[in-house]
């Protein structure tokens, strides 16, 4: 009985954002650029 | 023990510029952000696409300078990945999109209504056996019975067209019928699809 309860354990993976989804989100956070003219806001990406 | 920086500092040395900040806050609420996406959507792939798109729209509005600080950085959070959770599903709920599995294919629940080739094969074959068994119908039931089936009168227009009552045109019908099954069990004709 224990074994059969204990078989699917390591399939039970906790749900986290990949690390390339992070190294994305750093990117481009690291791109972006918010610029400002008469009150009107611009996003601008550098790659 | 581990001093842990504040999220709300973190949030301001971010907007400040200091980028390692977003890092940090990003792997400090990964876990709890994921598994909230998850719960809803169970996609690995969609939950990090929620994931992803939850964090742009962070990095917009703080680099924005729109976010006003409350001290409630993650029920923020949350509440922009739960937002486009509801628009995923809304997505989907305009144009679903239905994956089979080994259990259930949904192509075995709609399919193409055309024949396969070897099935038309088949049917035509029948179609053309069934023609010569009619064939030797006599001719007073094979007329009753190709008015009927092959150019699909009722028997009102039969009756019209042939001159005999209603009563006597569904007579020759039947015995049309009881005839073609006589034939048929008597040559070992086998008429299925």
């Amino acid at each position: 009985m224990e074994k059969i309860y204990s078989e699917n354990r390591n399939k039970c993976k906790l749900a986290k954002a990949s690390p390339e989804t992070i190294k994305f989100l750093i990117g481009y956070s690291n791109s972006l650029q918010i610029i400002e003219h008469n009150n009107v806001q611009f996003e601008n990406n550098l790659n | 023990m581990e001093l842990q920086i504040d999220d709300s500092v973190l949030v301001k040395d971010y907007i400040n510029g200091n980028e390692k900040a977003l890092e940090v806050l990003i792997n400090r609420h990964n876990q709890r952000i994921s598994s909230f996406i998850y719960s809803k959507v169970l996609d690995r792939d969609v939950s990090e696409d929620i994931f992803q798109d939850t964090f742009i729209k962070v990095i917009k509005t703080l680099k924005k300078g729109n976010y006003s600080e409350e001290g409630k950085f993650l029920p923020w959070v949350m509440r922009i990945a739960h937002n486009l959770v509801i628009d995923h599903f809304r997505r989907n709920k305009r144009m679903p999109m239905f994956e089979g599995n080994d259990d259930f294919n949904i192509f075995s629940v709609i399919g193409d209504d055309k024949l396969n080739v070897e099935k038309q094969l088949i049917k035509d074959q029948i179609d053309s056996d069934l023609s010569v068994l009619v064939e030797e119908l006599p001719e007073d039931q094979k007329e009753v019975l190709v008015m009927r089936i092959y150019r699909d009168m009722s028997f009102k227009e039969i009756s019209e067209n042939t001159g005999v009552s209603i009563n006597t045109a569904l007579g020759r019908m039947r015995y049309a019928l009881i005839n073609l099954r006589k034939v048929i069990e008597k040559n070992n004709i086998v008429l299925t699809n």
